[in-house]
């Protein structure tokens, strides 16, 4: 296995978001002392596509709403998102998905 | 905060609201027709009353290529020289540029920078800077300097760099929001 | 309140276009009744099919989709400036509604806030 070391600015975000693969998100995550489970995995996947269609890292309530869509009514809340992604779940969110800061949590 | 008739010739043009609200609501909203830019000669009373409004102020264009921070200055002024007030200024897009403290203007030109400095410590102005729109041109404060490890802190300590809800809160608070467009 | 943007920018204008969307998806969050009027060179940031990263630039329609996600579906689009550019709404990439001047006049005088681009 090569080592490869990736850019982060001081708050752990990507500094090239082409640096993201999943190997990277465990290892974003594990930085924040999350280990990722099945859960983590499907809204990182689901932001991911939210930013490939939207080039916005999105915010709280559209992440609510995507995650009702996709996932269900009893995950569409901010108490289920911030146990998985505790304190600020949408930053957190794009932090480990390798998204781009949400431009209001500047 | 009534306008006294005598103080008419101090407030040359003024916004004259003819609701009984000064914010327009979701019922009667205020259309431009119930507003009216009125000058009146001393002594003239007004048909209707004033009250204090406040202001808040999108700063969008670029400094030097662009008149509209100068205007932006301007209308400041007079809407503090009219007795309103101003709750808040937010520099968006290239109108953050003016929160550059090395900017050097050449003698025979305004320093803009120093006016709006002046004029919002004399009336105790916030000043705001967007700082993702800061960021992308290269006016950094501290905290964003050592975040992204770059050379220089260059904002003028006057300005406070914000989040774009900052902007949001200050239209939703205020009586009346003015942009300068670029 | 009732938010009203007013987009007259062209999409690839540098970043305006972009960070003037940032502000309404922020207008979005704070729970404000937003709607979008674009006008002017502003009806160019609709088309379909745009392709923002040749120019260097994050795509205006797409940023302009994620508008139903955050509540934002009132669009509207000028008639005039839709028709000086030749264009007709099946270039575009988003529902809008079309507004003569009247029907702008009417929507202005509606809001507590415009904003402009």
């Amino acid at each position: 296995m090569t080592r490869v070391t990736i850019q982060l600015d001081k708050d752990g975000f990507l500094v090239h978001l082409t640096d993201w693969n999943e190997v990277t998100a465990a290892e974003l995550a594990a930085a924040q002392n999350i280990e990722l489970t099945e859960a983590h995995w499907e809204l990182i996947h689901l932001v991911r596509r939210f930013y490939s269609q939207f080039e916005v890292s999105p915010a709280m309530r559209p992440l609510v709403k995507q995650v009702r869509e996709q996932l269900g009514e009893d995950k569409a809340n901010s108490i289920y998102l911030m146990q998985l992604f505790p304190g600020s779940p949408a930053k957190l969110l794009a932090k480990i998905a390798g998204l781009p800061r949400p431009t209001n949590c500047l | 905060m009534i306008a006294s008739p005598g103080g008419v010739a101090e407030w040359p043009k003024a916004l004259v609201l003819k609701t009984s609200e000064g914010r327009p609501s979701e019922s009667s909203n205020l259309s431009p027709s119930a507003i009216s830019m009125q000058s009146s000669p001393p002594g003239v009373s007004y048909d209707c009353y004033r009250r204090i409004m406040m202001f808040c102020l999108n700063v969008h264009g670029d400094p030097a290529s662009s008149q509209s921070v100068h205007s932006a200055l301007q209308f400041a002024k007079a809407t503090v020289a009219s007795g309103h007030e101003i709750y808040r200024v937010f520099f968006y897009h290239d109108g953050v540029r003016i929160a550059d403290c090395n900017q050097v203007p050449p003698q025979d030109e305004s320093n803009l920078l120093q006016q709006w400095i002046e004029f919002a410590e004399e009336h105790s102005l916030e000043l705001t800077v967007c700082i993702a729109a800061a960021l992308k041109r290269g006016v950094l404060n501290e905290d964003e300097r050592a975040r992204y490890e770059r050379v220089a802190a260059n904002v003028y300590p006057a300005f406070s760099v914000v989040g774009l809800g900052q902007q949001i809160e200050a239209a939703i608070s205020c009586d009346r929001t003015i942009t300068f467009p670029g | 309140m009732r938010f009203l943007y007013l987009l007259r920018r062209p999409p690839y204008s540098g970043s305006l276009a972009a960070e003037a969307i940032d502000s309404i998806l922020v207008a979005g969050v704070f729970d404000q009744r937003v709607s979008v009027l674009f006008k002017d060179d502003g009806v160019l940031q609709l088309l379909k099919d745009q392709q923002g990263q040749l120019l260097g630039h994050r795509s205006v329609n797409k940023m302009l989709a994620a508008l139903p996600e955050y509540e934002i579906e009132e669009l509207f689009v000028c008639a005039r400036s839709l028709a000086e550019r030749a264009l007709s709404l099946d270039q575009l990439s988003l529902p809008v509604q079309v507004l003569d001047e009247v029907g702008q006049q009417t929507l202005i005088a509606a809001q507590n806030v415009v904003m402009n681009d």
